[in-house]
């Protein structure tokens, strides 16, 4: 119980219960020393939002990024002992936070992001071609109806935003490991649309399926990496 | 070892993955969080197989909160054996302290109630994590800013009473013991003397800064500096009481150069060096 009267403590930062406060000694008064680890908690959560969504972060600017951040650590436990999937419920959160009704393709951002994460991360390319075809295993797609990759490539570039129209034609992203390196390709909805229907193809089935593809979407889908 | 010449070792981290791989250099092992590696694949594995092949590793874990009041997270430990199936690791570490509450990991380390119930289930839980894994775990002394009123045993009793109720082993971070003395105004000679030097199988080093508060100034162990020089003086006694130990030089905020890392790795090597000479 005393640990989740700490952990409680820290996570409001309101007035200690006085059985808290009467419990903890050392140098300085029970909130300083409690408010050292209260920082190190957020810090440590914050500082993994940013190293995964450093774009997001750009588009929003680092106060809100840091204000909605906070909110979403808050709001959202994180139950894992590894960090490496913090943040995979972070575009949603965007997507449904009222403060971001008007930002909704910062949300799609942070979704690219979080591909890209998790392809850097957990995914890694097949290398063995075997017999015949095979779906590229390290591999994301991220549906938008906003320019994500013209946004995407804007944020990159640090460029003012001024030519940047978010609304100018849908583009689906899709994110693979091409030679140790992460590569972004951007597709209109009509092909991002085959590209899910292929993706989504169940596994069992998936061999004999993407043999009887028309040779021209095969060596479509080799061009884009998304077969090896 | 593959390189047992050498005691002191690095955190392995990823701005240095390429730097490593493309000079080799001459360091006895590598530290390394396997959190940070419980991806099924991705880059981290890819450069972790390939220097794997070069260097010794120690697994320092981070999130099994062992002093925790919920039991011990079997989806950790499962993937926690996976890769020490497929790392082999030389040491495996944890911590004196707690990160989890139902319903939330802190990911951070935060400070135990020592008392005579709350060691008996810290043991209860290094004991469980030991059989689990089938390997001994290190156990690390925290670095802390507050005590618990209640707590009836004194931090460094606690501590180096660990290996006789469960085999485990200790991991003595010095620039820890230095910061927590240091805020609680313990006896550093107090804590050292307590602690088996048979026990001690890795010592850790590590930066801290001095935070300054209206009410007065707290070390914080920030492992984002050079050691200080009470540090290393306090490494010094230690390592001339205990004998030398596998050596790992921390760093792991605001992350430097390797170039510079290294340098600080020697400064640890030459002392364990010295040391050996002097023995004979």
């Amino acid at each position: 119980m005393w640990q989740s009267r700490l952990v409680t403590s820290l996570l409001q930062q309101a007035t200690l219960e006085q059985k808290l406060n009467k419990s903890i000694s050392g140098s300085l008064a029970a909130e300083s020393l409690l408010q050292i680890y209260r920082n190190n908690y957020f810090n440590c959560m914050q500082e993994a939002l940013q190293a995964t969504f450093k774009k997001t972060e750009l588009m929003l600017g680092s106060e809100f990024f840091h204000y909605i951040g906070h909110e979403f650590i808050l709001n959202k436990p994180f139950q894992e002992t590894s960090l490496l999937h913090f943040g995979s419920e972070f575009s949603d959160y965007l997507a449904t936070n009222d403060a971001m009704a008007n930002l909704q393709y910062v949300a799609d951002l942070a979704a690219l992001e979080w591909a890209m994460e998790e392809i850097y991360n957990t995914q890694t390319p097949r290398l063995d071609k075997g017999d015949g075809y095979h779906l590229n295993s390290a591999l994301q797609l991220v549906s938008s109806k906003f320019a994500l990759f013209d946004i995407w490539q804007y944020v990159s570039a640090l460029d003012d935003q001024q030519g940047l129209d978010v609304a100018h034609a849908a583009q689906w992203v899709l994110v693979t490991w091409v030679d140790g390196d992460i590569r972004l390709q951007s597709f209109d909805v009509e092909q991002g649309k085959l590209l899910q229907a292929i993706l989504e193809a169940n596994l069992p089935e998936q061999q004999l399926a993407l043999s009887q593809l028309p040779a021209t979407t095969t060596n479509w889908l080799l061009t884009i990496g998304v077969l090896v | 070892m593959k390189a047992n010449h050498q005691w002191a070792g690095i955190g392995l981290r990823h701005p240095h993955y390429q730097d490593i791989l493309a000079g080799l250099p001459d360091l006895g092992w590598l530290e390394l969080h396997p959190e940070n590696y419980f991806g099924k694949g991705g880059l981290p594995h890819e450069y972790l197989s390939k220097i794997a092949t070069h260097y010794d590793l120690s697994f320092h874990g981070v999130g099994m909160s062992l002093g925790g009041e919920p039991p011990l997270d079997l989806t950790h430990l499962k993937r926690l054996g996976e890769l020490i199936e497929v790392y082999k690791p030389v040491r495996i570490s944890e911590h004196m302290s707690f990160s989890a509450v139902p319903g939330r990991h802190m990911h951070d380390l935060l400070p135990m109630l020592y008392t005579s119930e709350t060691l008996t289930q810290f043991c209860d839980r290094v004991k469980f994590a030991q059989d689990y894994l089938g390997r001994q775990l290190l156990i690390e002394n925290p670095s802390s800013y507050l005590q618990f009123t209640q707590s009836t045993i004194p931090e460094w009793e606690f501590f180096a009473s660990l290996p006789q109720h469960t085999g485990c082993g200790l991991l003595l971070d010095v620039n820890n013991v230095y910061v927590t003395c240091q805020n609680h105004g313990f006896d550093a000679d107090d804590y050292l003397t307590a602690v088996n030097a048979s026990d001690v199988e890795e010592i850790h080093l590590a930066g801290h800064t001095l935070k300054h508060f209206p009410e007065g100034s707290i070390c914080i162990d920030d492992h984002g500096s050079e050691i200080k020089d009470a540090v290393w003086e306090l490494y010094a006694q230690t390592i001339a009481a205990m004998g030398p130990k596998p050596t790992l030089i921390e760093w792991d905020t605001q992350i430097p150069s390797l170039s510079v890392l290294m340098a600080q790795r020697e400064l640890a090597q030459q002392k364990l060096e010295g040391l050996c000479g002097s023995q004979g």
